[in-house]
């Protein structure tokens, strides 16, 4: 780009990034909304380009004029399992197009190592949604990783070591170092999708799983595993035997789906006020307690009370529109 | 009945209250009302929805409909106002004429108090609260310190409502659920329903909100009364617990309290192993866990027993009025019924 075009789509960009804010928040709230769908724990973001970041943008990627500039808009949304690419990548596809994604690590082949996420160009709105957004001008780039292909992506940004072309071109001992240090996140990344689905053989760690999955549906809020591991104890007696399998197929599902739209308003109210929330509020126990409030709230009572605050047991059952009175 | 789900998603709008003293023949004090609403920031908004929730989801509210005759103005303020396009002054006016016809009924044994009036929607739906107050004592203490002592000084408040304390209250919640006349889902729950309480006294509420209790306590007492039987012949086999829960059943609506909570004949007398069970089973037959006022008109009968007892100790329970069931004769007592189980004990 001339010098010339290159202030052309400045001037362009400070006129235009307003409009572009407004996409990259309904982008980020849509996404979230379908991040929240699959029961997905993930951190999503999206932002317009600053100013500077754009003009730098241009004088380094010269092949790219202000309109075909792909990542004015970026999305990034961070997972901590392997499996969940593939879930959101199918429920992304149901609500937006764009281009047929670039797995990174497939590029690469089999026998280097090195930036590993999923790449998808030209993230657009269709049907209605596009209406307000075109997408012939309104689309975003969005990646999507893991934890460690995040923690790769996020130190390797500002090294030598940034893409393959920085990698190729280093001594070979360097090189050999990097791949190394790319293969270890790798593996490290391989083993937690792992360690997941082979879950440790303790007591509520299976019915914990299956209340997360439900809970995500709901919020993002990151919970406190241990105090759910005591609650769910705590209250694992209440169910008389059944297994933690059956506890959720025969109570939690079915309680879910019954109440799921007073559910997400509890925990998306607009107007709700959290700070007064109880603790337990914003744990996956919420639903186990839900539901034995609900068939049980004596026997709850009286199990809760010998372990944790009656009022926290109070303010979650109100929240819920239940009550122990 | 407004459902759980209803309280869960229930957002306060607009608040006001009015007082309203009791009627007296000589005049007495003149209710006082307010012309504008009271300003609710977000913790009074949560304060007001946790204290209604806590209230009208508690196993003490009971479901309520309007009543086909009343002379109560309340069933058609509610009805008006709560079709849509009404602002702030129809509301403020709306709410006064309630407090008025309050003042006008409110005598006698009747604690006078505040009316509050909540216009409230939930779930897309509008609707309204009416919630009688009575002010309660309490203290307060301040520390102070003075010339290097210190100490609490204590003052009484007597002006307070809604404390921590207040479990129960008067209450009656109305949403519209279409456009319909008398499409709403009601809740009402009543501290005054003790056995002390004169039946009058019991009925002000409702009889003050034009409304009935939505179901004929004669009907849902005997409605409990006959699955609960039909649950202990069907699926309690120890005969001891058979029989104490029988009999607990029976004391249970022979006794003077005016009201039944079936969660709380659950708790108290059922096995803790079949407790859920029960539960369930009672819901599956349309039979509420909450409270229901007791009327056994329609059980009279299966309610009275006979016990007769044989010259070698042998006891026969039945219910009276059920004719050729127990044939006494000078040698012999037989009993014209179907066996279903023998047990021990």
């Amino acid at each position: 780009m001339t010098v010339a075009e290159i202030e052309e789509a400045r001037k362009r960009w400070i006129a235009e990034r307003p409009s572009f804010v407004s996409f990259s928040e309904r982008v980020e709230n849509d996404l979230k909304a379908i991040v929240r769908a699959q029961g997905i724990s993930a951190e999503v973001s999206a932002r317009a380009k600053e100013v500077h970041s754009l003009v730098k943008k241009l004088l380094a990627k010269t092949k790219h004029t202000y309109d075909s500039l792909p990542d004015k808009v970026g999305v990034r949304i961070v997972v901590r399992y392997r499996a969940d690419l593939p879930i959101l990548l199918t429920a992304i596809g149901d609500a937006f197009a764009f281009k047929a994604p670039q797995d990174k690590s497939t590029k690469l082949g089999n026998d280097r190592v090195g930036y590993l996420s999923v790449h998808v160009d030209k993230l657009r709105y269709r049907g209605s949604a596009a209406k307000d957004f075109p997408p012939r001008r309104f689309f975003a780039e969005l990646q999507l990783r893991t934890l460690a292909q995040h923690l790769w992506a996020e130190v390797s940004h500002d090294a030598f070591y940034k893409n393959d072309e920085l990698i190729q071109a280093l001594p070979k001992d360097l090189r050999r170092r990097v791949n190394l240090m790319a293969g270890l996140v790798e593996v490290a990344d391989r083993e937690i999708d792992k360690m997941n689905s082979e879950l440790p053989n303790i007591p509520g760690a299976h019915l914990f799983k299956g209340l997360e999955s439900l809970y995500y549906r709901l919020t993002a809020v990151k919970p406190n595993i241990n105090l759910s591991l005591e609650v769910i104890e705590l209250l694992l007696p209440l169910y008389r035997g059944e297994s933690e399998e059956e506890i959720m197929q025969r109570h939690i599902s079915p309680t879910f789906a019954a109440h799921e739209a007073a559910l997400r308003h509890v925990y998306s109210d607009p107007d709700g006020d959290y700070s007064d929330a109880s603790a337990f509020l914003f744990q996956p126990e919420a639903l186990l307690l839900y539901d034995r409030l609900e068939n049980d709230p004596d026997g709850t009572l009286a199990v809760w009370n010998s372990k944790f605050p009656p009022k926290e047991l109070e303010r979650v059952a109100i929240a819920f529109g239940l009550s122990l009175d | 009945m407004l459902t759980n789900d209803m309280l869960a998603m229930m957002a306060v709008r607009s608040v006001i209250f009015h007082d309203v003293p009791n009627q007296r023949g000589d005049g007495g004090p003149t209710v006082v009302l307010a012309t504008e609403v009271t300003q609710i920031d977000g913790r009074r908004r949560k304060l007001l929805q946790d204290k209604l929730k806590r209230v009208l989801a508690s196993r003490y509210s009971f479901g309520i409909m309007f009543a086909a005759e009343t002379t109560s103005p309340v069933p058609d303020a509610i009805r008006e106002f709560t079709t849509a396009g009404h602002g702030a002054s129809a509301f403020v006016d709306m709410s006064q004429g309630l407090a008025r016809h309050l003042h006008q009924v409110q005598h006698g044994a009747v604690s006078p108090g505040l009316l509050c009036v909540i216009d409230f929607v939930a779930g897309g739906h509008r609707g309204l609260v009416l919630m009688k107050l009575e002010r309660e004592e309490g203290a307060q203490l301040e520390l102070q310190r003075q010339g290097g002592q210190t100490h609490f000084e204590m003052s009484v408040l007597d002006n307070l409502v809604l404390t921590d304390g207040t479990r129960l209250f008067k209450t009656a919640a109305f949403l519209r659920t279409s456009e319909e006349r008398d499409d709403f889902e009601m809740a009402a729950c009543d501290n005054q329903r003790r056995t002390t309480d004169t039946i009058e006294m019991a009925r002000f509420w409702t009889s003050y909100l034009g409304c009935v209790i939505e179901e004929e306590p004669r009907v849902t007492t005997a409605k409990f009364f006959s699955v609960a039987i039909e649950y202990i012949n069907t699926f309690v086999t120890d005969p001891g617990q058979k029989t104490e829960l029988y009999e607990s059943l029976h004391s249970e609506l022979h006794s003077n309290a005016p009201d039944i909570t079936p969660r709380n004949f659950v708790r108290d007398y059922v096995p803790n192993d079949i407790q859920d069970h029960f539960r369930e089973y009672l819901q599956e037959k349309h039979v509420s866990l909450k409270t229901f006022p007791k009327d056994t008109e329609n059980i009279k009968g299966a309610l009275k027993r006979l016990t007769y007892v044989s010259k070698e100790g042998v006891r026969v329970v039945a219910p009276e009025g059920k004719e050729g069931l127990i044939e006494v004769g000078e040698e012999n007592i037989r009993v014209n019924d179907r066996l279903l189980r023998v047990g021990q004990g």
